[in-house]
């Protein structure tokens, strides 16, 4: 009754952080490069998960991913769906958690002095190159807390992945999930261990991310 | 021997340049006052700004020319730039700043830039971070890096100003040494007339963007 939803939302939230980091570190590059139209619309539908209400989140993914959604249809032809699926849940964790690892990563590439790049550029180096060693290294402390807080974000995801993935235990139940059941039916025990593992985990995570980034003379969480 | 031409017309929000430089070899010193454009005028050069309308040429090999539509990037350029601040990359040992070009230009005579750090003095701190080294050091890393992938003309934007007196006195006579070992063509730009007069082999006094002598 623990350790089922605790490995489930390990699983989905370390998959929904990989496909964020990777997104979001495309997604920041490509904003704060290159001007296209729709450019300002693109970002604010990428943050825009961080500020609506996640049933509202929740409930366009069902209408996009659905199996009679305009994406989900065509996904169900293929052979995959989100609905009632732990992919359906890392799916939910990913939209809500993408706008913190966008910010991040947006704020660092903003942040680091164009100068390294320039000088990469007259010591002969390839943009990719430029990319690999200079700009994403010095990027680097925006990376780790970007990729603390989607990892925290996704472990606590509840309305998205509720509407979307649903309570199946030992499938699509998480932490947040079980939590909310367990005390709807009564069982405190449950909740509480719940309750606690995530709130220390939690803290653990971000205390330790506001250690590393004092000393790297970062900007900490909060 | 090869003669290095520039005309450069460019307008910015606070002045027009508008030169004509040509030279054989040697240093050029180009000695203005802050906000004269020397800055922009060597990121013309390099190919970090682009000119309104100009030539560049080393040698034989044209890098810029409006009328002709050619426009070489940057990064084919192999001019060697020494940034005022030195723009060392942080998160890289000494070494691995020399060694950066030319890995990128996949040159793998790696010998040729370990004689470069032993002959700048610097072989010491080859592993250390420039944020751990002194302010002569990273001068010196700085150089060894922009001219480890041998650069047909090297641009050194005020290389001294952020060393102090005493520093500078003993830099100045390294650098003349190196300038004859490693035959260094460069621009040097600074608004130091005795660091002119000592380094330049020609001077040119740039003003309002504008070439006054």
């Amino acid at each position: 009754m623990i350790l089922k939803p605790v490995l489930l939302s390990l699983k989905i939230a370390s998959i929904a952080t990989v496909f964020s980091l990777i997104i979001g570190v495309c997604l920041a590059r490509i904003m704060t490069r290159k001007d296209f139209p729709g450019k300002n619309a693109l970002e604010v539908l990428v943050i825009l998960p961080m500020v609506l209400p996640p049933s509202v989140t929740g409930y366009i993914l069902l209408i996009l991913f659905g199996r009679r959604g305009i994406i989900g249809s065509w996904l169900y032809n293929m052979g995959i769906s989100f609905v009632f699926s732990w992919s359906g849940a890392v799916l939910a964790a990913c939209i809500v958690s993408l706008p913190l690892m966008y910010q991040s990563v947006k704020a660092a590439f903003i942040n680091s002095d164009p100068i390294f790049e320039s000088a990469a550029r007259t010591l002969g180096a390839s943009e990719g190159r430029i990319f690999w060693t200079v700009s994403l290294p010095l990027a680097w402390p925006g990376i780790v807390s970007g990729l603390a807080l989607t990892f925290a974000r996704s472990l606590g995801e509840f309305g998205a992945t509720l509407m979307i993935a649903g309570n199946i235990p030992g499938k699509t139940q998480t932490i947040p999930l079980a939590i909310y059941f367990a005390s709807d039916s009564g069982d405190t025990a449950t909740a509480n261990i719940l309750v606690g593992i995530m709130t220390v985990f939690s803290f653990i995570l971000i205390y330790a991310l506001n250690g590393w980034l004092k000393k790297k003379n970062f900007h900490s969480i909060g | 021997m090869k003669l290095i031409d520039i005309k450069i017309y460019k307008k910015t929000d606070y002045f027009t340049i508008d030169v004509d430089i040509s030279f054989k070899r040697g240093i050029l010193v180009i000695q203005g006052e802050s906000g004269a454009g020397k800055t922009t005028l060597l990121d013309c050069i390099a190919g970090l700004r682009n000119p309104d309308k100009g030539r560049i040429s080393i040698g034989n090999r044209l890098l810029y020319s409006s009328d002709e539509n050619i426009n070489i990037p940057v990064r084919e350029r192999n001019i060697g730039y020494l940034f005022q601040n030195y723009a060392l990359f942080p998160h890289m040992s000494v070494i691995e700043n020399v060694l950066y070009g030319l890995k990128s230009r996949k040159i793998k005579d790696f010998a040729y830039a370990e004689r470069i750090i032993d002959s700048f003095g610097i072989k010491h701190i080859r592993d250390k971070l420039p944020s751990y080294i002194s302010g002569g050091e990273k001068q010196r890393t700085a150089l060894a890096r922009a001219i480890a992938t041998k650069p047909s003309l090297l641009l050194l934007d005020e290389p001294f100003s952020a060393l102090d007196r005493d520093t500078r006195t003993i830099v100045y006579e390294e650098f003349l040494s190196f300038k004859k070992n490693f035959h260094m063509d460069a621009i040097l730009i600074t608004h130091d007339e005795n660091e002119a007069k000592l380094l330049g082999d020609s001077i040119i006094m740039l003003k309002d963007g504008k070439v006054v002598y």
